[in-house]
């Protein structure tokens, strides 16, 4: 019978998913329209299933027919068109970061000019070896554990409001993810006055507060804010994983959005 | 009547921008501007004259991240 194996049509004739994965990868796994399955199934007749080894990463292909089998191929599709620049690794971005890239996004441009230390452990997705390292190259190659298929192009440079715009020139969308009040401002007036692009920033991030004070809102025509929009970061109010994270969180899921075009983003 | 952020605010005719603002407590570095849905850039908060009827909409950025 036909089915769509790995992202590829293919005449298979094994009765069931189980009797598929022993012959093509004894020992591995399947999923079924994009879902792991834990208990054998009959195959059927335009079933889309991808097997995997247990021990291998996939390749390319089959990584590619996973995603696609997951989200459908026209969002799969807007996924690797995208490109989403990053302006700050920090706390919020590199997270954003992160999620954008295991989403399965064609390109990111991480922007970034500082190098990793000890402090930034308690949130920002970094480990105790990329300690002096540049943040660019130690998200790249974060990011290139999980995905390896992506484009990623890094730029270890200060933003200033002179070379803002051309530093993202070649992105869809920005993701605003600096520390400070003023670059953050910067960015924000720069990008929005200078180009026709959106501008994902994370304002309100610090504290202890509930979770639930995180909103993102659409203030302007082409800006999304997620934060509290308050609490700013200062001695006694902290920057903490958990609650950074949410407002990262609120970021990549928006930019998400306004990649899919779902509206309002 | 000019609105910011949704709320109507006074103004003296002939006023400029950051002067509304920093009555209605934003100020110059850390803010973002729109005026009837069209970003304000930097440059021209202290030249803009503000209107009646301008749907002015300010954004206050903070340290954190």
């Amino acid at each position: 019978m036909r089915i769509e194996l790995n992202g590829k049509p293919a005449d298979v004739s094994d009765s069931s998913v189980f009797g598929l994965v022993k012959r093509l990868k004894p020992g591995g796994y399947a999923t079924v329209d994009g879902y792991g399955i834990s208990e054998d199934m009959p195959l059927k007749e335009g079933m889309s299933v991808c097997v995997f080894s247990k021990i291998e990463a996939p390749s390319e292909e089959e990584f590619d027919a996973l995603l696609s089998a997951r989200e459908s191929p026209e969002i799969r599709g807007k996924m690797k068109r995208a490109r989403v620049g990053i302006a700050g690794l920090g706390g919020l971005g590199s997270n954003v970061a992160v999620m954008l890239a295991r989403a399965g996004i064609g390109h990111l441009v991480l922007v970034d000019k500082d190098t990793v230390d000890v402090t930034n452990l308690n949130r920002q997705d970094y480990t105790r070896e990329d300690i002096g390292r540049n943040k660019t190259d130690a998200l790249s190659d974060r990011i290139r554990s999980f995905n390896p298929h992506m484009e990623i192009t890094t730029r270890c440079i200060e933003v200033t409001e002179k070379n803002a715009s051309s530093l993202f020139s070649d992105c869809d969308i920005v993701v605003e993810a600096f520390d400070n009040a003023e670059s953050k401002a910067m960015l924000i007036n720069t990008i929005l006055a200078e180009t026709d692009k959106w501008v994902v920033s994370g304002n309100g991030v610090a504290g202890y507060g509930p979770a639930n004070d995180i909103r993102t809102s659409q203030p302007m025509e082409r800006l999304i804010i997620c934060g509290d929009g308050e609490t700013e970061a200062r001695p006694g109010c902290g920057l903490t994983a958990a609650h950074v994270m949410i407002a990262s969180a609120h970021q990549a899921n928006a930019t998400i959005r306004l990649i899919l075009g779902i509206n309002p983003p | 009547m000019a609105t910011v952020n949704g709320k109507e605010v006074d103004f003296v005719e002939g006023e400029v921008l950051s002067s509304l603002l920093a009555r209605t407590g934003f100020s110059g570095s850390r803010i973002a501007v729109e005026v009837n849905g069209r970003i304000l850039p930097r440059a021209k908060h202290g030249e803009y004259v503000v209107e009646k009827d301008d749907r002015i909409e300010v954004v206050g950025l903070v340290g954190g991240g």
